[in-house]
């Protein structure tokens, strides 16, 4: 059975980009431009994967992650942030306590690169 | 009565002396008068500079400040503050290491301090200042006392704050169209969105190097305006310094092999080093970087040498080398942007934050040797763990 993953992102093109390019790899993608219908969506899903924007409207990524480590299942959720902010920034404050798998700056990153990433985190997963 | 002529001489030399005397004391009146005017003028001109001057004795008691400055910077009036300690009154909000490193230069080394500090005005106000303090001795060495000359930089780093911060937005704003653009060529090229024909392969290619050009500028601007807005944090550990080569001369090893050059690391030294893992890395691929963007043909060797405190790292290359009157300019922040020299853009910045990581760990990075057309050796010294 194919894979969930979740794209959190507000860029649309971007959320297209990497729409494309996970489809293509065969996993089903489910969306969502913001924070706070990116935790909704989690909490109803639980996608195998989420993978996520840090600087959104409404709610941004941290706020997402804290409230998504709260809850049951979402404490041990996969996570990969997929920002384009450096980890010293001020919004990432504490980033490590909210245990992502991986933490990439999407603008170092090509497609390809995220796609083993993601790969390597989802295919072991029964 | 008569006097005798033994009289009179005797007479004539007290005259003199007296005349003599007259005219010491006249002129020691006009020396007097000469250093009190003198002293006006000087007194004028310290209270009519920018700059903050206070004397204190070797206890730090302050002795002399100037008046106006003085009342102008801290909110003080003078009578607060002669015969009080400077940083009592002052409430100085500063590190006990930072007194500590004071005193010693000051006292101990004899030297003079310079140095940045944050002193409380009589309003509860932080100031941001420059300091100066120096030691004054007698001919013999003793500390007679200290003078010290503060300058208020407060406003001067509100600018320069307000500027890194508009660099960091523009900067990460830049990053999202650009990642769209790389992204999206290279899922092209990679065939996600169908096959495509050869004749647009090359321009494709040519499009992703141009955007990852722009991305590593945006990157290097970045980088830039974290440090200047003093964000740049350093995790200092421990580390071998030969596996970090190693590791990153493997991972540039593709784009010297791309362009035909011969990418070595030798005579390495397995010495432990203190540094921050990340800055040290970012510094390593700049000079590695730099140094196979600017070799058409040849090699590029990097070794260690070394010393009682520090391992120095050095990057040769058989490149283009920098001409004599470029030099001087290749730590600048912004001169090779504007300079109009091709691809020189990236670099100049790359290297003036290198250098900027390589300090802040307590190393260093300089130009070793350069000739036109032969080449250019780098050095990135790095401290040695205790």
């Amino acid at each position: 059975m194919a894979k969930i993953l979740l794209l959190i992102e507000d860029d649309q093109i971007l959320l297209g980009m990497y729409q494309k390019l996970l489809s293509n790899h065969g996993y089903t993608i489910h969306t969502a431009m913001d924070g706070e219908d990116g935790l909704k969506k989690a909490l109803q899903e639980h996608p195998d994967l989420i993978l996520l924007d840090i600087r959104m409207p409404k709610m941004d990524g941290m706020t997402m992650l804290k409230y998504l480590r709260a809850d049951k299942w979402g404490k041990d959720a996969k996570v990969i942030i997929l920002t384009n902010l450096d980890p010293t920034d001020q919004i990432l404050h504490g980033v490590i306590n909210t245990n992502p798998t991986y933490y990439m700056i999407k603008s170092n990153t090509k497609p390809e690169q995220v796609l083993e990433r993601i790969k390597e985190v989802v295919d072991v997963i029964k | 009565m008569k006097l005798t002529d033994k009289r009179v001489l005797e007479l004539e030399k007290s005259h003199r002396a007296m005349i003599n005397l007259l005219d010491d004391f006249e002129e020691e009146k006009k020396k007097r008068e000469t250093l009190t005017r003198d002293l006006e003028k000087f007194k004028l001109a310290l209270d009519n500079i920018s700059d903050q001057v206070v004397i204190a004795d070797a206890k730090g008691i302050m002795l002399y400040a100037n008046k106006t400055v003085m009342e102008k910077i801290t909110g003080y009036k003078i009578e607060d503050a002669i015969g009080k300690k400077a940083g009592v009154l002052w409430k100085t909000p500063m590190p006990k290491e930072y007194y500590k490193k004071f005193w010693h230069t000051i006292k101990t080394e004899k030297k003079s301090f310079v140095g940045e500090i944050k002193n409380k005005r009589k309003n509860g106000e932080v100031y941001t200042a420059t300091l100066n303090v120096s030691p004054v001795l007698d001919k013999d060495g003793k500390l007679l006392f200290f003078i010290g000359i503060e300058r208020d930089i407060t406003k001067e780093k509100e600018i320069d704050r307000a500027k890194s911060e508009f660099l960091a937005i523009a900067s990460h704003e830049l990053r999202t169209p650009l990642t769209a653009i790389d992204g999206l060529i290279s899922m092209i090229l990679d065939g996600e969105y169908g096959a495509i024909t050869e004749n647009i392969r090359q321009p494709l290619k040519d499009t992703s190097s141009s955007s990852e050009r722009l991305i590593h500028l945006v990157n290097d601007l970045l980088s830039l305006s974290r440090m200047q807005a003093g964000k740049m944090k350093y995790a200092l550990s421990c580390f071998n310094i030969d596996e970090v080569i190693k590791n990153t001369v493997h991972l540039l090893q593709p784009l010297s092999i791309q362009k035909g050059l011969d990418l070595t690391a030798t005579k390495l030294d397995s010495s432990i080093v203190s540094g921050d893992l990340d800055k040290v890395k970012e510094i390593l691929n700049n000079l590695i970087g730099n140094a196979i963007n600017f070799t058409d043909k040849g090699s590029i060797i990097v070794s260690t040498k070394v010393d009682k405190n520090m391992v120095e790292i050095s990057i040769t290359d058989t490149g283009i080398g920098i001409a004599k009157e470029d030099i001087s300019k290749l730590f600048g922040q912004f001169q090779q942007l504007g300079s109009g020299q091709g691809n020189l853009g990236s670099t100049g910045l790359g290297l003036n934050i290198s250098k900027e990581m390589a300090r802040k760990m307590g190393g260093d990075l300089w130009l070793e040797k350069t000739e036109v057309g032969v080449g250019s050796t780098f050095v990135f010294a790095i401290p040695k763990s205790n």
